[in-house]
């Protein structure tokens, strides 16, 4: 199950990675590859295959994804599994874990408290992360009154929601814009019955967002500890797709596609394969 | 929230409370904590009801600190909840001051930082350590913000943060060990170094810190660091654990750089501490000293490999170099006795390590090459305060040892090495590439873009070669953009929106101050445009400070106007509490105080171009603001806005006759004149600037503008000020039996007590004379060319002059001897001839010469005398000379002027070595600093330029002459130049009725011995001297 989810998440990296091309490469400082890399395809693959990376390289890689993106039972038996040593500061991965299950569960007060626990200084100041965080509390409050039996909620249901936003919420509205049109759009999801919803709206709506707030938390959390803030394996998926762009544009003669070798997640894709929430 | 409150105050006795009620303390104080996180306006409103002087109650009471508590430290012990309530109420205090600026004056009101520090001192439970930390650091760092608001000087919050015994206990912190991997302890020193960076703003802050074992204790981590990066292959002891985050590493360096920056002494106890010594002599498995590897020709080979590139400079000179400005090459030979004032330092360097010196350099641009963004900036900044504190106007010395050969390697490899990068950072924040999008790097960003220009500035300051390295780089293409954005206006943060109204506290003044909120400041981006404002216009200022191209290059680049704008202080009636109403403070209302004196300094090298005076910066109208910024409040704007002034009185500035206009010559000569007895060293500075831009005003003005200024400072005044009567300083240098008795002496760096002018009552055998008992200091002399050590030695009729006071050979070699010739017995020459160093005692006579009260006081005295001296010097140049003079006579009488200049000329003592009794030789006399007698000297040339009657007035003060006719053996140049000078125009024939008399002054020179003396200058080493003393000799055979 862990391994599944993992797989998911890499080729969501590979997305990642995609998208932040044209950022790395403003910042590149890398000369351009030496021109023996001038050869056919052949070349390249038989090249490939030479470059046996180390197991206990590639292990050490995995783990390192394990213990960043919060799976302590999984790197506890994977450390058994590959004889390297386990997590250093298992309560700390353990810690992270809580939180992002609570956001996963919808339990946003939960998280923040728990998160609070952790070190205050994460929400104190990053105001869009605590933010998004509220938000999704609103959403959660609205998601509990829009769920209840019955066609059409009275206003007065909302009132809580109402008096959440204005506590919460919109005293940050109007000193940045895009905090403005986030509040507005949550609000909205009072006025439309869930079916009549455009996408942009139904959006809000989809658990997607809680793990995407979930990951942002992670990241927050990561750093306020002054460790990296993301898996290595993401950094390592990144300046590939960064040396892919670099060497195509350098006419460099390469295949013209180069699998990552996760195609068997292209299958799981559809499944809900984040398996570690339960 | 009110509820919370409530149920805290209800437990609030904190005496022996039963865990129960503690339980429920904790978890209202978390409860607050959540309520508060990220919502600034309950911060506010929390402040209000009072929860600051609640959270001290909490934070001092003693429970929980007695019994086991303390000892089971760093273990995982179970949380009681007396500990728990005060990890949460840290927190509270961390949250709130994270609120900004405003929440600063409630929580020192309070004494909130030193409850924090008491508590960090009890505590060893590493969570709430942490905490505390933190909430130190939040405080800090907002405090720090606060002080640049140009807002009430006087309040509380200018005082310091940090006591002596709060840095005890960070120091202690600091020297705890560590166990690997404990994100805590990585937390707890990077908070600390943090903690150090921001707090080290004051001298005396500094002074502390270097004092205590904090500074060592850095250097350490740093050492351990290069040693975990395999910098250094290092073979000695192992250190300690090197810091493992990299940020931690840039905090350390940041609180270095803080610590030592404004002090060279303070640089030196950093680069000479003993873990960076031992940096680089344990790193080799061989006995001998192989230290040059780490230099530029071999390029750091520590490990075997060069890790720098390697610099392969000529011996002799490619190096082409000049004193001041290319475009006025006839300077060099006035500015070359400018320079010397500083070869104080120079002189005892070359007692220095230089190997050491420039591995520490190779070092630092290897640590900088390494890192990236804001660490690369904090690294070469290191380097620059080391750079500018090794102090070498080496290489215009000559090329004659090897010492100098390494200096100017050292030299080299900065400007091919270490300015580019700077100059690299610089274009990164002009061009605003980002270097990530996440937070940690966007702040990267900000802090380069703030810092960037600074270090650049503070890296090339001085050294022109460095600066055409700059500007090479393309620093000035990448400066002024970056000086031009800083006045756009910035989009501010909007006020955050309240369901209710602002809380009706009606009136907050009636609160306690512990509830009232103060002002928010500038608001942060405002604050950041004025940062980068500043070190925009500190960049301009330092490359524009010798090269003329420089300064046309940045005219070019359109920012003349700019300094004009940048010269204008935030209007006196603002207040930054209106800003609520809607009225903001931007970038372009103004300029805080430390703009004001980025932005003096750039008007001030900009002036030194004389083209530019007369078109561009007349065409900016800068003399106005600059005249306006003589009257701010802040003294350290009025002394930066003299010293713009003076370029601009020069007599070729168009600006002269508006500022004379504006009512300049009052404002200066009140300046001048404000200084009461005792007077601290900066006001003694502005009347130094003063006098100066006055002297300028007197050249070549009219006659009633002289008059007038006369007038207006007092002759008597004037007069004082030369005999020093003022500053009882004479008292020091002109003791009878010379030297000084009282009060010199005092316990150095390395416990030693040390007497600068009197060596031998410190009970140490010293002897001072170097030219015969000091084979040691000889032999340097000689090694490194000194010149003045060799002119001496040319001359040799026996009479060694001693400079006394700030430009001097004499405390130079004095120095040198107590440090190399007693404690150490000469020492078989090492490969560079260096006495054996002693990092100590080579640290304590740093320490002397910087800090040493009484030597202090006499070289800005002696400056005040200078400009003084000069100010009459000028008043009497010109056509009307023999009518100022007439003018000088009635006011003061003749008697009293030439008995003020004769003082200036006779010895001010007697050589302590020979004056105590060893009575072998006869006494030596010691002169005033040469400075003082050129211009006493040129005074003399102006009188006997007047009428002839004035030239019989001067020839008939025999005292005068003779006090004066030791001074054409003088060693500095200038002086026997200056002596010729004034000869020559004595026995000028004015007309066929001057004849006679002339004929007769002739014969009173040679009765004098002067004309023998001006025969013996023919052979002088100097060719000004000598083809000044061929006309005179021809002057005295036409007689």
């Amino acid at each position: 199950m862990a391994l599944g989810a993992w797989y998911l998440d890499l080729h969501e990296c590979r997305h990642v990675a995609r998208s932040t091309d044209t950022h790395l490469k403003s910042s590149s400082t890398v000369s351009p590859p030496s021109s023996i890399m001038r050869s056919t395809h052949a070349s390249f693959t038989r090249k490939v295959e030479e470059m046996k990376p180390s197991k206990s390289d590639i292990n050490w890689v995995i783990m390192d994804y394990l213990v960043s993106e919060g799976y302590p039972g999984a790197a506890e038996k994977f450390a058994q599994e590959t004889n390297l040593p386990g997590p250093v500061d298992n309560e700390s991965i353990r810690e992270r874990v809580r939180v992002r299950n609570a956001i996963h569960g919808g339990r946003l007060d939960e998280a923040i408290e728990l998160i609070n626990e952790i070190d205050p200084e994460i929400l104190d100041n990053n105001h869009l992360l605590h933010f998004h965080l509220l938000q999704l509390q609103l959403i959660e409050i609205i998601r509990t009154v829009l769920a209840k039996p019955g066609s059409n909620p009275a206003a007065t249901d909302f009132l809580p929601a109402i008096k959440f936003a204005t506590e919460q919420l919109s005293p940050r509205a109007p000193t940045d814009p895009k905090y403005q049109q986030a509040l507005e759009r949550t609000m909205a999801l009072m006025i439309f019955p869930p079916e009549k919803m455009t996408p942009e709206f139904k959006e809000l709506l989809d658990e997607e967002l809680r793990r995407k707030v979930a990951v942002d938390v992670n990241k927050a959390i990561l750093e306020s500890r002054g460790e990296r803030s993301e898996a290595k394996i993401r950094q390592l998926i990144k300046a590939r797709a960064w040396a892919e762009q670099e060497a195509k544009a350098a006419k460099v003669d390469l295949p013209a596609y180069i699998p990552l070798g996760l195609d068997a997640a292209d299958e799981l894709g559809g499944v809900d394969g984040d398996a570690m929430v339960s | 929230m009110v509820d919370t409150l409530a149920a805290i105050y209800h437990t609030g006795s904190m005496e022996a409370l039963p865990e129960v009620e503690l339980e429920a303390q904790a978890t209202a104080l978390r409860k607050l904590k959540n309520e508060i996180v990220g919502h600034d306006q309950r911060k506010e409103r929390l402040v209000c009801d009072g929860v600051v002087d609640m959270l001290v109650g909490v934070l001092s009471s003693q429970h929980g600190t007695t019994g086991s508590r303390k000892s089971d430290a760093n273990g995982p012990a179970p949380p009681t909840w007396s500990w728990t309530q005060k990890d949460e109420a840290t927190f509270v205090i961390c949250t709130l001051a994270n609120g900004g600026a405003a929440f600063i004056p409630p929580l020192y009101a309070a004494g909130v930082p030193q409850v924090l520090m008491d508590l960090l001192a009890q505590t060893t439970a590493p969570r709430l350590r942490t905490a505390t930390l933190q909430a130190f650091w939040n405080i800090v760092s907002a405090w720090s913000a606060l002080r640049e608001d140009p807002g009430d000087a006087a309040s509380p919050v200018r005082v310091d943060v940090l006591t002596k015994e709060g840095i005890e206990v960070l120091s202690g912190i600091l020297g705890s060990t560590l166990s690997d991997g404990d994100h805590n302890q990585q937390l707890q020193l990077r908070l600390i170094a943090d903690i150090v960076t921001v707090s080290a703003t004051t001298e005396a802050m500094k002074a502390l810190l270097c004092q205590s074992p904090i500074l060592d204790q850095f250097a350490d981590f740093l050492a351990a660091y290069s040693i975990a990066s395999e910098h250094v292959e290092y073979y000695g002891d192992t250190l300690r654990p090197p810091p493992s985050t990299p940020g931690t590493v840039t905090s350390m360096m940041s609180a270095i750089c803080s610590i030592i920056s404004g002090s060279t002494y303070r640089t030196h106890r950093f680069f000479l501490s003993p873990t960076i010594r031992d940096l680089f002599t344990q790193s080799w498995l061989a006995s001998s000293d192989q230290r040059h590897l780490f230099g530029a020709r071999h390029g750091f080979a520590s490990t075997g490999e060069p890790l720098l590139p390697l610099l392969h400079i000529p011996a002799y000179g490619t190096t082409t170099h000049h004193y001041g400005s290319r475009a006025f090459p006839a300077m060099a030979a006035l500015q070359n006795q400018e320079r010397r004032g500083r070869s104080v330092f120079a002189t005892i360097t070359q007692g220095g390590d230089v190997d050491h010196v420039n591995a520490v350099c190779s070092w630092l641009l290897l640590l900088a090459r390494s890192m990236q963004g804001h660490s690369r900036l904090v690294a070469l900044n290191l380097l620059a305060l080391v750079n500018n504190a090794i102090d070498a106007d080496s290489f215009d010395v000559g090329h004659r040892s090897e010492y100098m050969q390494k200096n100017r390697e050292r030299k080299k490899q900065i400007a091919l090495l270490g300015v580019p990068l700077a100059a690299k950072l610089v274009q990164m924040a002009s061009e605003g590439r980002s270097s990530g999008s996440d937070r940690s790097a966007q702040n990267d960003d900000m802090l380069v873009k703030e810092q960037a220009c600074d270090v650049l500035a503070l890296l090339v300051r001085e050294f022109d070669e460095l600066q055409v390295a700059a500007v090479d780089a393309g620093a000035i293409k990448y400066i002024c953009p970056l000086l031009k954005k800083s006045f756009d206006p910035v989009p501010l943060a909007k006020p955050m929106w309240s369901a209710r109204r602002t809380a009706g506290n009606a009136d907050p003044t009636t609160l306690s101050p512990t509830r009232r909120s103060g002002s928010q400041g500038l608001p942060p981006e405002t604050l950041h445009a004025m940062r980068c404002r500043q070190g925009a216009l500190q960049a301009l200022a330092a490359l524009a400070e010798k090269e003329d191209v420089h300064r046309k290059a940045i005219v070019e680049a359109g920012v003349v106007p700019c300094i004009f704008d940048s010269l204008k202080p935030f209007p006196p009636g603002y207040s930054t509490g209106d800003r609520r109403r809607g009225q903001v403070i931007g970038p372009k209302d103004g300029s805080t105080t430390a703009v004001l004196l980025a932005a003096c300094r750039a008007a001030k090298t900009m002036a030194r171009s004389v083209s530019l005076l007369r078109t561009s910066l007349v065409d900016a109208g800068i003399a106005k603001p600059i005249f306006q910024l003589l009257h701010h409040a802040d003294p350290r704007v009025q002394l930066a806005a003299t010293d713009a002034c003076i370029n601009l009185l020069l007599e070729f500035s168009p600006m002269r006759e508006d500022l004379i206009a504006e009512g300049v010559v009052k404002t200066l000569c009140s300046q001048a004149k404000r200084c009461g007895p005792g007077g601290g060293n900066g006001d003694l500075r502005l009347r130094v600037s003063s006098l100066w831009a006055l002297k300028h005003l007197m050249s070549a003005s009219p006659k009633e503008i002289k008059i007038k200024t006369l007038e207006e400072l007092g002759t008597g005044w004037l007069i004082g000020v030369i005999r020093g009567e003022q500053q009882q300083v004479r008292e020091y240098i002109s003791a009878p039996g010379g030297g000084v008795s009282v009060g010199l002496s005092a316990p150095n760096a390395a416990g030693e007590r040390v007497d600068l002018l009197n060596p031998q009552s410190s009970g140490m055998d010293v002897d001072v004379d170097v030219d015969e008992a000091d084979p040691l200091a000889e032999d340097d002399d000689e090694q490194f060319g000194n010149d003045e050590a060799c002119a001496n030695d040319e001359e040799g009729d026996g009479e060694v002059m001693f400079d006394i006071s700030s430009s001097t050979h004499y405390q130079a070699s004095q120095l040198r001897s107590t440090l190399h010739s007693h404690n150490h017995p000469p020492a078989s020459p090492t490969a560079t001839h260096v006495p054996v160093f002693s990092s100590r005692r080579y640290l304590s006579s740093v320490r002397a010469i910087e800090q040493t009260p009484a030597l202090r006081a006499q070289q800005a005295e002696v400056a005040v005398q200078e400009q003084a001296l000069d100010f009459i010097r000028n008043l009497l140049n010109g056509e009307d000379c023999s009518s100022m003079f007439d003018h000088l006579l009635q006011l003061i009488g003749g008697a009293r002027i030439f008995d003020v200049l004769t003082e200036k000329l006779v010895p001010v003592g007697i050589d302590p070595a020979t004056g105590n009794g060893s009575a072998t030789s006869s006494t030596r006399p010691i002169y005033g600093p040469s400075a003082l007698i050129v211009s006493t000297v040129n005074i003399l040339t102006h009188i006997a330029n007047a009428l002839p009657r004035h030239k019989q007035l001067l020839i008939a003060q025999k005292p005068l002459l003779k006090a004066w006719l030791p001074h054409f053996s003088h060693p500095d140049r200038m002086v026997r130049v200056a002596c010729v000078w004034a000869v020559n125009s004595l026995t000028w024939i004015d007309d066929e009725s001057d004849r006679r008399d002339a004929r007769q002054r002739a014969q009173e020179l040679r009765a004098c011995g002067i004309e023998g003396a001006v025969r013996r200058l023919l052979g002088d080493e100097d060719l000004d001297v000598r083809e000044r003393a061929r006309t005179g000799v021809r002057q005295f055979e036409q007689l």
